[in-house]
């Protein structure tokens, strides 16, 4: 189900937050696990069994692996643990792709294609799959003592805000919340969430979605027919389109969690206006880079090993991160892309950038839009040949785009710029993250919502209505 | 963890007040859709609605039934009017944008149908060799009509972007206009000796001295003032060119109002927006037709055509026959001067020697954007009807079905329709043969 989506918005919405209100307290994670159930079935029935058999499964061995104190034991239930859920990930996430790659070197080699039944893929597996990670790794670790009951466990794995796309949230994050979330189920707090899940949606209708039109368009060209500007142009719309998409489903889920009483991690904090690569990192899907370093960059060494080493482990952890995005050459290229980056600035970069002060905001956000290029095109060399026109030169004339179009992008611009103001920045964090609201704030914020609502939803339902004038045979 | 914070009881309440409100804004879609609590204006123009959904457990499980209800939900929801409106009316009144499906906006707020605009910059030019064709058998089947009696007329009826090419908007005017259909036809029905009448060289003579717009700013059919000009003008050619005998027309009840009346506003609605454009101020009156008299009879007519024939439709009674019909893009018997319709109305079951039989008059009427299909295969049934084909033909046809039964594609629709209406899988391959023979016959 997406949260844009008329089912969701007037009827699983509303319904479920009436329910989960009336309910006594004992009875509101019933009532959030069966929604979350249901969510998840309504786009994913075919995996709904297998994913919660993963799921007791992971449960029993970690209950197993708290039980016994003998260190070895736990590292056995730790790697079966591990093995389960990254071994799901990866068959069900790149078989495909493993297959695809033996099967071109095969024909390379004057071998026959290989054929298999394409393995499809469960929704939102990258992410819960990773939740269920830090929930084996943080109780390894002794950070978090495990949950004593299935259905909690479940409800974090499960919870439907933020189980399709993040933010991913690590078990020690939340664990308290899922017993008790007395401290935040306050008028304030639900009023708040409703106001972020209507900025979220606004972001992704009446920003990503205008601009992802767009971008769209620029993107199915034959890169061979793009002038320069064109190229550049389609570039940066998707660069708005994916923050504003992205950030607007987080915003979603956070502002979901919020008016449950969750409290979500940011997963997004301006990353347009970063002045290295690093820093954008530290911006931008907050909640998968913290994940990375935890789980994968600080157990491979962290920062404490010798720099050559290091380099190759920030390459070797952002070009899993690329792969985890996507099971494909352009992702890995991306994240490949990234890390070239982030050891750069190690080596000079982010000296140049402390030099060049805000101005180094430019170059940091010409890095990630070429970087998106490899993101957005379907195949490797479509992505080559595209970054290639880019910087083809030129100075050809743009064709026609609607005012709509140059609006939205402009207002996007600003929006995802402005922050780059220390006030600006200070004041949208005062507004997001308030958790007392005075009256007239609270009535601003309930009319902004209510218009952002309206608007959203009038944007939604509009497009999928094209009328014809008349009935042609 | 921050700590609770307390508010104020009265401020407490307030806040769960608008909390409420807010829910409520989110529950209201649903309570409409089932109840119609306010009635709305419904939109206008024509898409194909999403059926209600087979629920099952099959359907269900095989995901088929979780998509269609969505779709199905999306277009029940209440107030989904207002909410179209409101995004169509923030497009138009913000960025001068329509959002119709293919309308675009010109200079002052002037509507064009996007077909036509591209097909009068000649994007949908289909080419001098079928053009040629398409003629030479046009011809053909005027003078075999004309050996039964029957006179036979091509109408081009005037496209709204050859005859306010100057108002559409700046990236139509400035991109490249190459040679359109219009263009084409009307320079070869014209030299191939064919019964033409192009409104279009009328249109955009009339344009410059008619005293009202012969084309509404939010319509994409002709204005009805000038559909009357055009009428009056294609039965004095009927008469002249048939040399028949019927009655004159004459005008009454003339108004001049800025409300657009039928089809004047057909783009404008099809905007769907809370408040449409200013119409221009147009000239509405009536036709009338003076009695039968001594010596006059009502002529015989088959009308076909598009849209724009419509516009003719409720002048024929009065000057023809009873057994007159009209055929509706060639496709379906949508008018009868006997009022009624026949039992069978699908034209391409109609025996077309025995409809043509004793027609008096045969008015083939298309507007410029159409003529991508010329006259909708009208001249082509009608060839084959007088020529059957030959043993060379059939030969011709054998061959096309071989070369069609080697495309995947076309097999595999084809078998599904096969299964689908249980039709066997050559006959089907057979049809298709035949009609791309017909095509370049």
């Amino acid at each position: 189900m997406v949260f844009s989506s008329t089912l969701f918005l007037f009827y699983f919405l509303p319904s479920f937050l009436l329910l989960y209100y009336a309910v006594p307290a004992r009875l509101k994670n019933a009532v959030a696990l069966l929604a979350s159930l249901g969510f998840y079935a309504w786009g994913g029935l075919h995996f709904l069994g297998l994913f919660l058999a993963s799921v007791v499964v992971n449960f029993v061995l970690i209950r197993y692996m708290d039980a016994t104190s003998q260190r070895s034991r736990k590292r056995v239930f730790l790697l079966l643990s591990i093995v389960l859920n990254v071994g799901m990930l990866f068959y069900f996430k790149y078989a495909n792709f493993f297959l695809d790659n033996a099967s071109a070197v095969r024909s390379y080699l004057g071998g026959p294609a290989l054929t298999w039944e394409k393995v499809v893929l469960p929704i939102g597996i990258s992410f819960f799959t990773f939740e269920k990670l830090t929930y084996t790794i943080d109780v390894y670790r002794g950070v978090n003592k495990p949950l004593k009951s299935f259905w909690d466990f479940l409800l974090y794995i499960m919870l439907f805000p933020k189980m399709i796309a993040g933010p991913i949230v690590r078990f020690h994050e939340i664990a308290g919340q899922l017993t008790d979330r007395s401290a935040f189920d306050t008028v304030d707090q639900k009023l708040a969430g409703l106001f972020r899940f209507g900025i979220g949606l606004a972001k992704k209708v009446l920003i990503a979605n205008v601009l992802g039109e767009q971008a769209d368009l620029i993107f199915k060209m034959n890169p061979a027919t793009l002038s320069a500007p064109l190229a550049w142009l389609g570039a940066v719309a998707y660069t708005f389109q994916i923050y504003f998409d992205f950030s607007g489903y987080s915003d979603m889920a956070i502002g979901l969690g919020r008016m449950m009483g969750f409290q979500f991690p940011e997963n997004f904090n301006n990353p347009y206006i970063s002045r290295s690569i690093t820093e954008f990192w530290q911006r931008w899907h907050i909640t998968l880079g913290r994940w990375m370093r935890d789980y994968l960059y600080i157990p491979l060494g962290g920062n404490r090993v010798k720099p050559s080493r290091l380099y190759v482990n920030l390459w070797t952890v952002f070009i899993l991160s690329g792969f985890w995005h996507g099971a494909a050459w352009n992702f890995i290229a991306w994240g490949a892309f990234h890390g070239l980056f982030l050891v750069l600035d190690r080596l000079f970069l982010l000296r140049l950038s402390r030099r060049l002060g805000s101005f180094s905001i430019v170059p940091t956000f010409l890095i990630t839009v070429v970087g998106w290029v490899l993101f957005r095109s379907e195949t490797l060399g479509g992505a080559l040949a595209y970054a290639g026109r880019m910087f083809a030169g030129g100075t050809s004339s743009l064709p026609y785009f609607t005012p709509e179009f140059w609006t939205t992008l402009t207002l996007a611009s600003g929006f995802a710029f402005l922050a780059a103001l220390p006030t600006v920045e200070r004041r949208a964090l005062r507004v997001l993250a308030a958790e007392h609201l005075t009256l007239p704030r609270a009535l601003a914020l309930s009319i902004t919502t209510a218009v952002l609502l309206i608007l959203s939803v009038s944007y939604v339902l509009s497009s999928s209505f094209n009328p014809f004038i008349y009935f042609r045979f | 963890m921050a700590a609770r914070v307390s508010t104020p009881g009265a401020q407490k309440w307030s806040k769960r007040l608008l909390f409420a409100l807010l829910l409520a804004l989110l529950l209201l879609p649903a309570i409409q859709a089932k109840f119609q609590l306010v009635e709305l204006m419904p939109l206008s123009g024509y898409s194909e609605a999403a059926p209600e959904p087979d629920f099952s457990p099959e359907t269900v499980f095989d995901n088929s039934y979780q998509p269609a209800l969505d779709k199905y939900l999306e277009e029940q929801i209440g107030f989904r009017p207002w909410m179209i409106r409101l995004r169509n009316q923030l497009a138009y009144s913000v960025f001068k944008l329509d959002r119709a499906n293919n309308t675009v906006l010109g200079i002052d707020d002037m509507m064009f149908d996007g077909r036509a605009a591209d097909s009068y910059l000649g994007r949908d030019f289909v080419g001098e060799a079928e053009i040629d064709r398409n003629v030479r058998r046009f011809k053909d089947v005027q003078d075999t009509l004309a050996s039964h009696g029957t006179l036979l007329v091509f109408v081009i009826a005037p496209g709204k972007s050859d005859i306010y090419s100057d108002m559409m908007p700046a990236d139509y005017r400035n991109a490249p206009h190459t040679r359109s259909n219009y263009t084409a036809y009307a320079e070869k029905l014209a030299a191939a000796n064919v019964n033409l009448l192009d409104m279009s060289a009328l249109f955009r003579h009339w344009r410059d001295t008619s005293a009202y717009p012969v084309f509404p700013r939010g319509g994409i059919h002709w204005s009805l003032w000038a559909r009357d000009l055009a009428v009056d003008t294609l039965f004095d050619y009927v008469r002249q060119r048939g040399h028949f005998n019927f009655p004159d027309c004459y005008v009454t009840n003339r108004e001049v109002s800025n409300i657009p009346r039928d089809t004047d506003d057909d783009l404008a609605k099809v905007l769907n927006l809370f408040k449409e454009p200013e119409a221009f101020r147009m000239s509405y009156q009536k036709l009338e037709f003076t009695p039968l008299q001594p010596g006059q009879r009502k002529p015989n007519l088959l009308l076909v055509g598009d849209s724009f024939a419509w516009g003719i439709v409720a002048y024929l009674s009065s000057v023809f026959s009873p057994e007159s019909h009209f055929w509706y893009y060639n496709t379906e018997v949508q008018w009868s001067g006997a009022g009624g319709l026949p039992e069978q109305k699908q034209v391409n079951q109609l025996d077309k020697r025995v409809e043509l039989k004793g027609r008096d008059v045969v008015l083939v009427l298309y507007t410029e954007p159409n003529l991508t299909a010329f006259d909708n295969y009208f001249s082509a049934s009608v060839y084959k009807a007088y020529h059957p084909y030959t043993a060379a033909d059939n030969l011709r046809i054998q061959g096309i079905k071989q070369q069609l039964m080697q495309d995947t594609a076309l097999t595999s629709r084809l078998q599904e329709r096969a299964y689908h209406d249980n039709i066997p899988l050559t006959t089907l391959f057979e049809w298709e043969a035949i009609g791309a023979f017909d095509k370049i016959r």
